[in-house]
């Protein structure tokens, strides 16, 4: 996988390390992604970093692709029209569960209302995609002066499933790395609970100013990551252990039906 | 960091080069248009290049990170332990390299690889 590839950016809710269908999505231009590992735009943001650092790379990034179009990554010649790239038609995706409601995303009223779909999908691969389009969500409606609350309800969900360990089969891996089996299948999961706490942290952040116990989750996943560094078994035990605890003290169970309550008046 | 993740993006000035201990590995990010190149630890130790192997990497790449490693975010450094254990990467360090001009550079680069 490239990391300044459509692979590794949370546009693209079917891929994520080795994690992924062969084929991305690109829910921006709403088309498929042939060869995510090779193209790229001006909006990528990155899966894999905290959200300052993602930004700050989307900054740089966008000096050198145009966030209009989709552009191949080393020759940055546009990858529009080009089938073996880019593919509008993306009815393939339609027959693959999670496929189907990312090739819907928005076209349902409202965005949240697929990524709840995608929550009540079983599997590593619904997962990324709730947090993948779950932070793409959250920093748009933050960027355009809407509230943090906005990723309320994916919060909650993603706290509810903290204690159980992802689950990863051989069908949710679209290439193979150069690990051991073993490793791959544990950096794939490491990366998946990963990306659970990096939401968890977004959050975090854009409440910040707002809502001081909230922000107090904006170091959640560099904590866990400095107590765990690449071990799955330390990662889960961190999260079970003081992770959870962490998070009810900063949005306990009453707060976040308060919370959500608030968002049924704003409506 | 910088290097391991990418944060300058393709291109990014460094003086580290990546390369990997596994032909896959080096043939996916060749990618359908790219060459795979080979070299040694030996042959760049005899160049005066310092050569990072996995393991010191990982060494390095724990907690905040240590020596030229350390960083302000645990997170982006098991990111990069992560890809480092995934790839298989090496380093060759050119960061001793500051008196060579460009073309002299890749002179010394192109000396020390050749076609798999």
């Amino acid at each position: 996988m490239q990391l300044i590839s459509c692979s590794n950016c949370v546009f693209n809710p079917l891929q994520y390390g080795s994690l992924g269908l062969t084929l991305g999505y690109c829910s921006e231009f709403k088309c498929v992604l042939r060869q995510a590992d090779s193209t790229t735009c001006g909006r990528l943001f990155r899966k894999d970093l905290p959200l300052a650092s993602a930004e700050a790379a989307n900054v740089n990034h966008r000096i050198y692709f145009d966030s209009e179009r989709i552009q191949n990554t080393r020759t940055r010649l546009a990858m529009d029209g080009l089938p073996e790239f880019v593919e509008p038609d993306d009815s393939i995706l339609q027959a693959d569960a999670v496929g189907e409601v990312v090739t819907e995303y928005g076209a349902l009223g409202t965005k949240i209302e697929s990524i709840a779909q995608l929550r009540r999908i079983e599997g590593a691969r619904a997962e990324l995609g709730m947090l993948s389009l779950g932070r793409s969500y959250v920093r748009r409606c933050v960027s355009r002066d809407g509230a943090w609350t906005s990723g309320l309800h994916i919060l909650w969900w993603t706290r509810m499933r903290l204690a159980d360990e992802p689950s990863v089969s051989v069908s949710d891996f679209r290439l193979q790395n150069n690990a051991t089996l073993d490793k791959q299948r544990e950096l794939a999961i490491w990366s998946l609970v990963m990306l659970r706490l990096t939401y968890i942290s977004d959050i975090g952040v854009h409440a910040g100013r707002h809502d001081k116990a909230i922000g107090e989750l904006a170091s959640f996943v560099d904590d866990a990551a400095e107590e765990s560094s690449t071990s799955l078994r330390k990662l889960m035990r961190w999260v079970r252990r003081a992770g959870i605890q962490r998070f009810d003290k900063a949005l306990s169970k009453e707060r976040y039906v308060e919370l959500a309550q608030t968002l049924h008046l704003d409506r | 960091m910088r290097h391991v993740l990418y944060l300058e993006g393709l291109g990014r000035d460094t003086p580290y080069l990546s390369t990997s201990e596994s032909l896959d590995a080096a043939s996916h990010f060749a990618g359908q248009s790219g060459r795979v190149w080979k070299t040694g630890a030996t042959r760049l130790s005899a160049a005066m290049i310092k050569h990072w192997s996995r393991k010191d990497i990982a060494q390095l790449l724990q907690g905040k990170g240590k020596g030229r490693a350390t960083w302000p975010s645990a997170f982006e450094v098991a990111q990069a332990r992560r890809y480092v254990e995934e790839w298989r990467e090496h380093l060759a360090d050119f960061s001793e390299m500051t008196e060579l001009g460009d073309d002299d550079l890749r002179e010394l680069v192109d000396s020390l690889f050749e076609r798999y």
